[in-house]
């Protein structure tokens, strides 16, 4: 039986959604206790009760920004995490391996899990799905590497945790640099991809440090977690994570 | 284009990357490196790419242009856009027509020797692929030209 939290649903059709979800976890028979965050319902001390009461499984129901939290929180108890994304969030249907929220339930009932990393900002800020630089206009930003830095023209800048093939725990940051524009007829012939595909860098590396002339917000589903100069790094094997077939 | 998602570093174009890259996973060049590239598995550089410095991997493909030493461990295979000035060392060199080559090529005895008959044979075909300037050292690299 599982500890299951419920985000509040912010419209009539999450409400919906959230209905039908909770309907399948008790018809699945994997429903040991259900709670909908209120005000009044503070995340902390509902981890401190579902670990009281001896759960080993906790599930949240929700969108990102509770999903993040609850992970970040998660790492101070043995507990595996089960996640059904509460609406249409790619971020974290990825990230557990489902394709829908049917999907999300089944994998529950089979509770195959992996160990996921958490990404780390400064130190501080911890995240599941993905950080994001807020940035508004193509920006010059610093990077800097164990072996190399580099500034390059970013109009858009992502931060993820991957594991590699030696199933070793990076951060792994995509930096989009401007796209140039091409004629008319390269709408046709796919050149825009490519233009996309050209600018596009990678480097997974075990720690990435971002800089910028200014300071830059670093956001994790909307939410700034920090500024630039921003450290990342990575907690390997953070959490027992709930997966699906998918991948 | 290479898809990007299959590498695990990627150097965008009009990045200008000072410092060298050294990764366990497969990197592709589309910008500029001034420095060493070293792969425990394959390294691309693509066509507006150039490197000026060392490049080492398992596999090495190159469209693009690098000044300084190839070590292919495998294969090196320069395409017909590459521009190569530097010596080179891979145990199979695929050199496409229209490739540009200045330096000396070289691959592991053992191999050289057992193959001493085949890079005899392709010796003059070598000469058609590659600018005058580049010269072999002994033993002689195994070449497999794709003229197709």
């Amino acid at each position: 039986m599982y500890y299951f939290i419920f985000d509040y649903p912010t419209t009539k059709r999450l409400a919906e959604l959230a209905k039908n979800i909770e309907d399948a976890v008790v018809d699945s028979g994997i429903a040991g206790e259900i709670i909908e965050l209120n005000p009044t319902k503070n995340l902390d001390n509902l981890l401190i009760d579902a670990s009281q009461k001896g759960y080993q499984t906790l599930v949240v129901v929700g969108g990102a920004k509770l999903v993040n939290k609850t992970a970040a929180k998660l790492l101070r108890y043995d507990m595996v995490f089960g996640v059904i994304p509460l609406g249409d969030i790619p971020t974290l249907f990825e990230k557990i391996k489902c394709e829908s929220w049917q999907d999300a339930v089944a994998a529950l009932k089979r509770r195959r899990w992996e160990f996921t990393p958490l990404g780390h900002v400064n130190n501080t800020s911890i995240f599941l799905t993905k950080a994001k630089l807020d940035l508004e206009q193509p920006t010059a930003i610093e990077i800097s590497v164990k072996g190399f830095d580099l500034t390059t023209i970013a109009q858009e800048a992502v931060v993820t945790t991957t594991l590699n093939k030696k199933g070793e725990s990076l951060v792994t940051l995509n930096c989009l640099g401007p796209i140039k524009k091409g004629g008319f007829l390269s709408n046709f012939f796919g050149a825009k991809k490519n233009n996309t595909q050209a600018q596009l860098s990678k480097f997974s590396y075990p720690v990435i440090e971002i800089d910028s002339e200014q300071p830059i917000s670093v956001d994790v589903d909307h939410l700034t977690i920090a500024r630039t100069p921003a450290s990342f790094s990575v907690i390997p094997k953070a959490l027992k994570l709930i997966v699906g077939k998918k991948g | 284009m290479e898809n990007t998602e299959e590498f695990d570093t990627v150097v965008g174009g009009d990045v200008v990357l000072a410092g060298s890259i050294k990764n366990s996973g497969s990197i592709l060049i589309n910008g500029t490196v001034e420095g060493d590239v070293i792969s425990e598995q394959s390294i691309v550089i693509g066509a507006e790419a150039k490197v000026i410095g060392p490049v080492k991997a398992q596999t090495v493909q190159v469209s693009g242009t690098v000044e300084g030493s190839i070590d292919a461990l495998d294969t090196l295979e320069m395409m017909p856009s590459s521009i190569v000035k530097g010596d080179i060392k891979a145990n199979t060199l695929h050199i496409q027509p229209g490739a540009s080559f200045i330096g000396t090529s070289q691959m592991p005895e053992e191999s050289a020797l057992s193959d001493n008959d085949s890079s005899a044979d392709t010796d003059t075909e070598d000469k058609k692929e590659e600018k005058k300037d580049s010269k072999s050292t002994k033993p002689k690299p195994k070449l497999e030209l794709e003229n197709e």
